[in-house]
């Protein structure tokens, strides 16, 4: 990342429903084990990524995570945990 | 952390971390907040109420609060003890104590180098009229705030220097001050080497250089406004008819080749946002200083760094003869300067942010922290847009009442980080959030520790000059209105999370390692 894309990234209005591609590889924290679906989530914004596989001990983690599917009209997708990067700072 | 193999065919790097063993309290999870929650009540009583700044009090505060909230814990206090223990030597607390010494070392260098007095010559040489020096005002204390990295540092030099230079050229003594407290707040909240800076950053997972440059855009939109407002508003508001010994005031304080610690400055800036580690680029901020204090005369290398040999010692006979050494009466003996006294400076703040940060390990193995948290969630924060206005008003909120903005910098953090994580908001997002309104909401209100050291500058100046009265000192409760940047500050990070303008998630772009700063 150039230094003046460092000042100018987020000059924009945000969706609270982003969007991803399939094959995408993220960077996302795991906020929640959904007891109804029994499946580990990711929220971004309003957006819920669900994970294929994991443990629910991850929850709080930041993760790297691929994405298997997504559905632009649900904002859900499906994700595969590849790895736990660390835990949040608290 | 070693990589183990999950079973489902992925890997999974193990976690390793503290002993996390649950800490019961009586009456429940809620009690587990007894020590954060009196030493709130603890600063609030310190700071506001009875108008004491003094950071070791708080210190005790904590202290008292850590050993009260012992007795409402269950079982063998050795699990409450060893908290404390785990708390103090978290990897937050760390980083913060680092940066700050650094920071302490470069911003004290300069100050002794005549950072001010360049600044002073500059408006001088301007030929700034009443009704535009307060507006020059807020673009020079930014300046120097960004510089050295202290509000409150910033808030002395200028209320001392500025402030009667100011009113002698019939500027408006209140709008004056708001500009001073403006010029802090813009400085404090976009420094790399500013403490809220820097415990926004290292509380968030972010690299400081990163941080930095992503809240630029906010921090200008704000000065920006606030820099139309003084300029309108120094038309409008009438000054005090005093002329005489303006200029004699200037040419007393008039130090041009102070302004070629812009340059030092610069070298901190463009070596952090460029990614450098926070220590190395001080490092290199702080040698530039030093050399350019020596080569052109701005300081003696005493005033950086001298040793006060008493003339009891050995080596008196030599001794004096080097340039960081002067013998002296035995009662007097020890060290001085601007790397030593940067330092010291920092102390009493480490050990608060030490002590807090116990606390809040506390809290969050007796569960209060979560029990806030998931009342949070679940009431106010309940979507993305409300949990970052949830973020800007509590963080507004929590330094409005305690006054010291980085012990509420401090106490705030670990939510503005969970509830932000919660959502997937950006590292960087979540420090300017955190930075922007501890910055503000420190410098406006009658009570703030900001507005506190510049009214107690003010108070200094009647000794000072003959011609300053005490009618001329400006009243705390008279300034909030006018600390524009700070309300413009407050008022863009609020339409932000209204709006999702600037809005990250951690999807988008990654922080460099925090261990970089």
């Amino acid at each position: 990342m150039s230094m003046l894309s460092k000042f100018l990234t987020g000059m924009s209005f945000r969706s609270t429903t982003p969007t991803f591609e399939a094959g995408e590889e993220i960077e996302v924290y795991v906020t929640e084990f959904d007891e109804e679906s029994g499946e580990l989530v990711a929220q971004v914004g309003e957006t819920r990524l669900y994970f294929e596989n994991g443990e629910a001990d991850i929850v709080g983690c930041r993760v790297l995570a691929t994405v298997e599917s997504f559905d632009d009209a649900e904002h859900r997708g499906r994700v595969t945990h590849r790895k736990t990067l660390s835990q949040g700072s608290f | 952390m070693s990589d183990t193999d999950s079973g489902d065919g992925t890997e999974i790097e193990e976690i390793s971390g503290p002993n996390v063993e649950a800490i019961e309290f009586y009456g429940g999870r809620w009690m587990s907040v007894i020590p954060i929650a009196l030493f709130i009540l603890w600063a609030i009583v310190q700071s506001g109420l009875f108008g004491i700044g003094d950071t070791t009090g708080l210190v005790a505060g904590m202290l008292v609060a850590l050993i009260v909230g012992m007795f409402f814990a269950k079982g063998d206090w050795k699990n409450y003890a060893n908290t404390i223990f785990d708390g103090m030597t978290k990897r937050v607390a760390a980083t913060a104590v680092v940066a700050w010494l650094w920071a302490g070392m470069f911003s004290n260098t300069l100050q002794a180098g005549g950072f001010v007095g360049g600044l002073v010559w500059a408006a001088n040489a301007a030929n700034v009229g009443g009704a535009l020096f307060p507006a020059a005002t807020f673009i020079l204390a930014a300046l120097f705030t960004t510089g050295i990295g202290t509000g409150y540092g910033a808030a002395v030099a200028f209320s001392a220097l500025f402030f009667p230079a100011g009113i002698l050229l019939g500027a408006n003594p209140v709008l004056l001050f708001g500009a001073i407290l403006s010029g802090a707040v813009f400085g404090d909240n976009l420094a790399p080497v500013s403490d809220t800076t820097i415990v926004s950053a290292v509380t968030q997972d972010a690299d400081i250089g990163g941080v930095v440059a992503s809240r630029f855009k906010y921090a200008v939109i704000a000065a920006v406004l606030a820099l139309a407002a003084y300029i309108f508003a120094g038309n409008a508001m009438a000054g005090l008819d005093i002329s005489q010994q303006a200029q004699d005031l200037f040419v007393q304080n008039s130090e041009p080749a102070g302004l070629l610690h812009l340059i030092s400055m610069l070298v901190v800036i463009v070596t952090a946002v460029m990614g450098r580690h926070i220590v190395e680029a001080i490092s290199w901020g702080l040698i530039v200083a030093v050399v350019f204090n020596v080569v052109f005369d701005l300081a003696p290398l005493s005033d950086v760094l001298l040793f006060k040999v008493p003339e009891t010692s050995a080596a008196a006979s030599w001794a004096g003869s080097l340039p960081i050494a002067e013998v002296v009466a035995p009662q007097n003996a020890g060290v001085t300067g601007s790397i030593y006294n940067g330092a010291a400076g920092f102390f009493p703040l480490i050990v608060l942010v030490l002590l807090i940060v116990a606390g809040s390990e506390i809290m969050i193995r007796g569960g209060g922290f979560e029990a806030i948290q998931e009342w949070l969630l679940e009431n106010v924060a309940t979507g993305v847009r409300k949990a970052e206005t949830t973020m800007v008003v509590g963080t507004a909120l929590v330094n409005s009442m305690i006054t010291i903005n980085t012990a509420a910098e401090i106490a705030i953090a670990p939510y503005i980080a969970r509830i932000g994580q919660r959502y997937n908001i950006n590292s960087y997002r979540r420090a300017n959030i955190l930075d922007a309104n501890t910055s503000a909401l420190g410098y406006i209100f009658p009570w703030g520790g900001g507005v506190l050291i510049g009214f107690a500058t003010l108070q200094g100046l009647p000794e000072q000059y003959e011609w300053f009265t005490s009618a001329m000192i400006v009243n705390p409760v008279q300034v909030w209105p006018y600390v524009f940047h700070g309300w413009f500050l407050f008022g863009v990070f609020l339409l932000s999370a209204l709006t999702g303008f600037g809005l990250e998630y951690t999807t988008d772009r990654k922080s460099k390692d925090v261990t970089r700063l």
